[in-house]
């Protein structure tokens, strides 16, 4: 107990510091219990009254606090969380983080590279660790974000990244995890977008189709070569998804697309395909299933994208696909959406309310994302053995009004939960004499 | 002056239509007036006045007499018409054939700011009444008149379609001969539409920015008339003396319809409006405005609907409308209200008379459709005394038709001004039939069947032949299929022979003789010699077509009209009624606070009794028992850019103060009905923040389902929208918008400056010129009313509220100092999103905040946005609401307000208010929303949890008492709208297969806007 005093003063030292930067912090505990949390564990299991042991950065064990006994004397710190609820740190899959700041600043946009072939651009080394909108985003329990490059047919190659580090060779979960393939749509807005003319049908779609049969061809005879005489920087970057060791993640919504979608997997004979979007996947499910497929659903907190659907299908799509057992997660690519991958957990928490028990809302942004991504070895729940990327939070992580993240670890570090916006807050409290 | 010119032009053409006289000169010798004679025809003389058998008389383009028992006079020449009718010819009011089109077009790729037009013009380029289209017409861009005529029109009224004032009309008649002379009115009606067509000026960007400018226009020409300038301006003196014709005022949707008629109704004007064939949607409220309407007949082909996945991109809006477009002029008709039709907006105008067909198929009577395309559009142009109906006295335009002109009919005749368009012949000759041919002694089988014009023939050859087997002789019959053509009674044919009676090609030419029914002529053989041929007739031609049935009129569809016409629309409006809610736990947001177990009563759309001991439950309450369930008012979101058509900005100027979002609320907007279903009931619809000063915005409640006027909000507080910072000065628009004041925060200083200013100044005119006598007044010049600067002396008379969009500490600041020098308060800082920072100091000016609860990063201004702003503003004691901005948002602003209870530690009553009590506060209407009180508005959610918990669900939705929104019946609604789906899904199959042409299933785009949507 002694040593959580200790850890607690030096947190509140690095807050008094008013507008120090966060940064990754030094630790010298090594082994470390967190006592009384209930526990989510992301697998679908929950503890009421949990015991987590934590050792060298990995989880020892996660039991019932009330059928086992520990010694305090045996833990470098004891942290007694009576009331609190611990999560596996949420997995904000495919999103921009790290590669922008502002949107509406060109110079901080990093996410968009020219020509529609780019497998071999990286998110990995743009990923910007000094984001001041990535402090935003964990101090609500997300922890680990796919940085996914965005544009033309393929937009280049994800990392997968803890969000702290002091650069990105720090932060790296994943380097080039897989590459993002924007299948085109059958439908085309039209007009502008004040007064949108009716969207038609793609007249290019064929010819967009092909093109990507064609590069895929190329990439797979390329790939056959192990020491090409000339390299190809584009298809050297394809290598990885027939090898098996890279997922392909392949961005479609609409079910006549996505038909087309399985088709090209069966040609190519993909291991491991990822459909990102997925508003259709419900409807597919069987054919989704036979084929492997697993699905990164789009945010429940978009509009319906057809006046008849239901107010709530997107609300309700995790748990209209979960029905059917197709694997998926839920990610948050959108408008804005890096400031608001901080809502991540409230997206879950609104699937949970049309449909999804609480622990399957837990798992579709924690293990379910951890198996798609295929890190489900090291994080995505709290099962010994794997990483503690983990927070406590002082009430449902799901619900806002009652997230309260105080306290996170990124592979056994802790990580400073102070954020500028917390800073600026401060500020201005003090000026009014608020605090 | 222009008036009585007008009339002496028409008394002139009068007397010189009747005495025959020419002023042009002739090239040669005089002609002498043509009198025709047409008897024995059926005359249909008006919709209503139809003589089964007479005559009618032509002389110099004039009807001289029409009836039973007229006697022809010498020299006319006869036309015998028997078996046919006699149509007035149609009229089309509404065209724009032959009007060379503007070729004003703005070089390079920055915003045209200014007018291009140079010359005594009004200011803006899309305003241009003094374009008359008769200066404009050129015969030889009026490619399509054959095709007019031959659809049956005889008159045209042409106009240039562009821009919001477009002008005069020219009234033409189709004739051929003399192009000069078929004029019937030079300035025939005036043209209005909401789109600024080919201007690219950059005002106005937006509808409301469109009706604003018609509105300001009709005040400067009325305050140019009164006073004398000493500059001329014509399109100010046009748009005043256009004002004594026919109105005609273009809109693309039925609600435009009703927007242009409140517009039109402000200055007295009364209007014609050419629709765009929906109308039928809104059709009460149409009727009601006392519209007249000229109404398209370009109904939809079906879809190809072959594909499931595909066909699900078209939305049941669209599949209805496609069902029911064919049965707007019917209803039109069914509900008295005066149209005419056109053929405008066709893609194929010889698809025309196919179309009005169609339209009497679905239920329009066939007077009723020659009343429309007849007496109606003249009267409407006010042309009744020339054309419209056969009546004598009137110009000879007249259709000779064969049969039923909108069943079965065929038109044979054009005739306009008298000149006569021979479409068919009316003596053509019907050589259909079975003959005998004889050809030189051998005997053929001979058919001639097809249509008149078009005739064909079989021909069997006989043949003797042996019989290889038993050797017997027998007749073998060949079949052969020869040309054949006919040009009045000079007929010929061509076939070939192998091996039967000839071998070889065999040519025939004879004459015809109709009433013998017989052929004779001569006939080359494959010898080369010539013989004699003949054919009698043994039996006439029976048409098969003529055995079928007349398709059936079927209207029963028109009772499938939703409110909305679309998803989730009502059979049947929902009406108010009597609720008794009890075992609930009610956030009254008043001093009892939460209150558990609590009933509440809802009557006459009020709240009428909060868990009161003494409550009489009125007989035929509906009782819900809401035990486990929380009981709220509804939420109002206090920035909100749902239900808006074309536009939320205007963008051109950055002072917009005119312009009105109420001018163009959009009550179809399925948004509408999904922040129900996020229990909302109220919200303000605000301009975007494109410029300094925006427009002014709409209090609606959400009342899916009803008219736009029905969802404002009566005597709601008037609220303008003011913005600051990157939106204001351009910052994101792109390299080339940098010639728009300002471009920069100092700029927008001098922006209010500059408006405050210049209004108290007007405002002193005003008064002092109003504090003149009646006497003194005549003396001195009226001041020019200006519709931006009476917004302004609204603001500074406390009788408008500002809201501003708001992001950056030093302009906050800036914008209150602005409002304290000029003595107003600032009522609502929107986004407000560095209010944290200057919260004392809105405090002590006492401004409130609509805040977004954690928006931030999109913008440079937005990066010290926090999302502990509310908690720290409502801690220093400012009136803080969260808003949404968002359409999507907009449906979980309880979510909104539970952040703030995370980011901030606020109590959970307090965040709610934020979503109720305060919007409502700020809006200054919470003496009759916002919190459950006796004697509030009845808007009330039901919600399945707490409803700042994640898991709570808006079970039911009242708005002014009226069940709106509710779960249950959703789903209902949701079935009902796939089966319905279904159904027409089968029509458009129907159709298919009976050979209707089809296009590819498109999505209609609903559009979404927030603050910075730039309407340009």
């Amino acid at each position: 107990m002694k040593a959580l005093y200790i850890l607690f003063i030096a947190l509140a030292a690095t807050i008094s510091a008013n507008a120090q930067v966060p940064s990754p912090l030094t630790q010298k505990h090594k082994r470390i219990l967190i006592l009384n949390a209930s526990a989510h564990i992301g697998n679908g299991e929950f503890i009421q009254n949990s015991a987590v042991g934590i050792e060298n950065g990995k989880i020892l064990f996660v039991k019932n606090a009330l059928t086992n006994t520990y010694m305090a004397s045996e833990w470098d710190t004891v942290i007694t969380a009576i009331g609190k609820h611990i999560y596996p740190g949420f997995i904000a899959a495919n999103l921009t983080i790290g590669l922008t700041e502002i949107d509406a600043v060109r110079a901080t946009r990093d996410f968009d590279e020219t020509g529609t072939m780019n497998p071999n651009v990286r998110s990995l080394i743009a990923y910007n660790t000094d984001s001041k909108v990535m402090y935003t985003i964990r101090t609500n329990g997300i922890l680990v974000t796919q940085s996914t490059p965005r544009g033309g047919i393929i937009s280049g190659t994800s990392s997968i990244m803890a969000l702290d580090g002091w650069n990105w060779e720090d932060a790296v979960y994943k380097a080039d995890d897989g590459v993002h393939l924007n299948w085109p749509r059958k439908y085309q807005s039209a007009g502008w977008w004040a007064e949108p003319a009716p969207s038609s049908q793609n007249e290019k779609y064929n010819k967009t189709r092909d093109e990507i049969y064609a590069f895929f061809d190329q990439a797979l005879a390329y790939s056959s070569e192990k020491d090409p005489v000339e390299t190809n920087l584009r298809l050297e970057a394809m290598r990885g998804i027939f090898a098996g060791s890279q997922r392909l993640f392949i961005h479609v919504d609409y079910a006549p697309e996505m038909n087309d979608v399985i088709d090209f997997s069966r040609r190519f004979n993909l291991k491991f395909p990822v459909i990102v979007g997925g508003y259709d996947a419900h409807l597919l499910a069987a054919v989704l299933l036979e084929n492997n497929f697993s699905v990164m659903l789009g945010r429940p907190h978009e509009l319906p994208k057809f006046d008849e659907d239901y107010t709530y299908s997107c609300y309700q799509s995790a748990f209209k696909l979960k029905q059917t057992g197709v694997p998926f997660c839920i990610q948050a690519e959108g408008e804005m959406e890096v400031m608001n991958a901080r809502n991540l957990p409230f997206l879950a928490g609104t699937a949970w309310a049309y449909g999804l028990t609480e622990e399957e809302a837990v798992a579709s942004i924690s293990l379910n994302v951890a198996k798609i991504l295929g890190i489900d070895d090291r994080i995505g729940s709290l099962e010994a053995g794997k990483d503690a990327t983990l927070f406590i939070s002082d009430g449902n992580a799901l619900d806002m009004k009652s997230n309260n993240v105080s306290f996170a670890m990124i592979k056994g570090n802790y990580i400073d939960l102070d954020n500028h916006q917390k800073q600026l807050s401060r500020k201005y409290e003090h000026k009014y004499d608020l605090e | 002056m222009l008036k009585s010119l007008l009339i002496c032009i028409s008394l002139f053409t009068t007397i010189s239509g009747i005495y025959g006289q020419t002023i042009n000169p002739e090239n040669g010798v005089a002609k002498t007036a043509e009198t025709f004679a047409i008897v024995n025809a059926r005359i249909v003389i008006s919709a209503d006045e139809v003589l089964e058998h007479g005559t009618l008389i032509v002389k110099d383009g004039v009807i001289m007499d029409v009836g039973l028992a007229v006697i022809p006079p010498k020299g006319a020449v006869k036309i015998d018409a028997k078996g046919y009718t006699l149509y007035p010819s149609f009229i089309d009011p509404y065209a724009t054939e032959g009007v060379a089109k503007s070729d004003l077009r703005k070089t390079g790729s920055q915003p045209q700011i200014n007018s291009l037009k140079d010359g005594p013009f009004y200011w803006n380029q899309a305003i241009h009444p003094e374009v008359d289209a008769y200066t404009l017409f050129q015969e030889e861009l009026f490619t399509n008149k054959d095709t007019y005529l031959k659809m049956g029109f005889g008159t045209m009224v042409t106009h240039q379609a562009d821009g919001i004032l477009r002008g005069t009309s020219v009234i033409r008649t189709l004739g051929d001969e003399n192009h000069q002379n078929q004029t019937l009115v030079a300035r025939g009606s005036n043209h209005y539409s909401f789109s600024k067509g080919t201007s690219q000026q950059s005002y106005p960007s937006s509808q409301m920015g469109a009706i604003a400018l018609i509105r300001q226009f009709f005040y400067d020409a009325q305050w140019y008339k009164a006073t004398s300038s000493k500059m001329d301006n014509v399109s100010l003196t046009k748009g005043i003396e256009n004002l004594d014709l026919p109105q005609i005022f273009e809109v693309h949707d039925k609600l435009e319809i009703l927007r242009a008629i409140a517009l039109a109704k402000s200055f007295d004007i009364s209007l014609i409006v050419k629709e765009r064939g929906d109308a039928f949607e809104r059709i009460a409220a149409i009727k009601e405005a006392g519209a007249k309407l000229i109404v398209p007949v370009d109904f939809p082909d079906p879809y190809d609907v072959s594909d499931p996945y595909l066909t699900r991109f078209i939305s049941l809006a669209d599949l209805k409308d496609w069902e029911m477009r064919p049965y707007n002029p019917y209803l039109l008709y069914k509900n008295h209200i005066p149209f005419c039709l056109t053929a405008a907006d066709l893609k194929k105008k010889e698809d025309f008379l196919k179309k009005v067909k169609s339209a009497v198929l679905h239920g329009l009577p066939e007077k009723e459709a020659l009343r429309a395309l007849t007496e109606t559009p003249a009267e409407f142009l006010a042309i009744s005394d020339k054309v419209g109906s056969l009546q004598a006295g009137k110009l000879a335009n007249l259709l000779v038709v064969k049969g039923d002109l909108f069943k079965d009919g065929e038109i044979y005749e054009n005739w306009t001004r008298g000149e006569r368009l021979k479409l068919k012949d009316i003596n053509e000759t019907d050589i259909r039939g079975k003959y005998n041919l004889n050809l030189n002694s051998i005997v053929y089988g001979w058919e001639i069947e097809g249509t008149i014009d078009k005739p064909t023939a079989k021909l069997s050859s006989y043949k003797w032949v042996n019989d290889s087997v038993t050797g017997a002789r027998k007749m073998d019959t060949v079949k052969i299929t020869p040309k054949i053509s006919i040009n009045d009674l000079q007929f010929s044919m061509t076939f070939i022979e192998n091996k039967g009676n000839y071998n070889g090609v065999v040519m025939l030419n004879g004459t015809y003789n109709k009433n013998l029914g017989v052929f004779h002529g001569r006939a080359q053989v494959p010898s080369g010699e010539w013989v004699d041929w003949a054919a009698i007739r043994s039996e006439k031609f029976k048409d098969p077509k003529k055995d079928k049935k007349d398709e059936k009129v079927d209207t029963s569809s028109v009772n499938r009209i939703y409110y909305p016409n679309m998803a989730y629309g009502f059979d049947s409006l929902p009406k108010q009624s009597s609720y008794f809610i009890k075992n609930a736990t009610i956030w009254t947001n008043e001093a009892n606070g939460i209150i558990r177990n609590a009933t509440l009563l809802i009557q006459d759309g009020k709240i009428k009794a909060v868990n009161s001991n003494f409550v009489q439950i009125p007989s035929g309450a509906t009782v819900i028992d809401a035990s486990g369930k929380h009981v709220t008012c509804g939420i109002i979101d206090e920035h909100s850019h749902i239900a808006i058509s074309k536009g939320v900005n205007e963008s051109g100027q950055s002072n917009t103060a005119e312009v009105s979002i109420a001018d163009v609320v959009r009550s179809n907007d399925i948004n509408i009905y999904r922040q129900l279903a996020g229990g909302v009931t109220c919200s303000q619809l605000l301009h975007g923040s494109a410029n300094a000063i925006g427009g002014r915005s709409a209090l609606i409640k959400l009342k899916w389902g009803f008219t736009p006027e029905e969802m404002l909000v009566k005597d709601a507080p008037g609220f303008i929208k003011f913005a600051l910072g990157e939106n204001v000065k351009q910052s994101n628009w792109g390299d080339q918008s940098t010639v728009r004041f300002p471009q920069t925060r100092m700029g927008v200083e001098q922006v209010f400056y500059d408006a405050f200013i210049r209004a108290k100044t007007y405002e002193e005119t005003w008064k002092s010129y109003n504090a003149l006598s009646e006497k003194k007044r005549a003396g001195v010049p009226v001041p020019r009313r200006d519709l931006e600067l009476d917004v302004m002396v609204e603001i500074l008379n406390g009788e408008r509220f500002v809201t501003c969009h708001s992001y950056i500490q030093s302009e906050i600041n800036m914008l209150m100092h602005v409002a304290d020098s000029m003595g107003f308060t600032l009522n609502t800082f929107t986004h407000i999103l560095e209010g944290y920072k200057v919260a004392d100091k809105m405090k002590a000016h006492g401004a409130g905040a609509s805040t977004f609860a954690d928006w931030w990063a999109y913008k440079f201004e937005v990066n010290e946005a926090i999302p502990y702003n509310a908690a720290i503003l409502h801690k220093m004691g400012v009136v803080t609401a969260i808003n949404s901005d968002d359409a999507e948002m907009g449906r979980r602003l309880n979510q909104e307000a539970a952040k703030i209870v995370k980011y901030g530690g606020i109590s959970e009553e307090d965040a709610w208010k934020m979503v109720t009590l305060n919007p409502a506060i700020l809006l200054h209407i919470d003496d009759r929303m916002g919190s459950i009180k006796e004697g509030k508005d009845a808007d009330i959610v039901i919600w399945s949890d707490n409803p700042l918990s994640i898991l709570a669900k808006a079970e039911q939705t009242f708005v002014d008492g009226i069940l709106i929104y509710d779960i249950n019946r959703s789903v209902t609604l949701h079935d009902r709208d796939l089966k319905e789906r279904n159904r027409i899904l089968q029509l458009m199959l129907k159709e298919k297969e009976a050979g209707a042409e089809t296009r590819k299933p498109v999505q209609k785009i609903n559009p979404q806007y927030h603050c910075d949507s730039e309407g340009h």
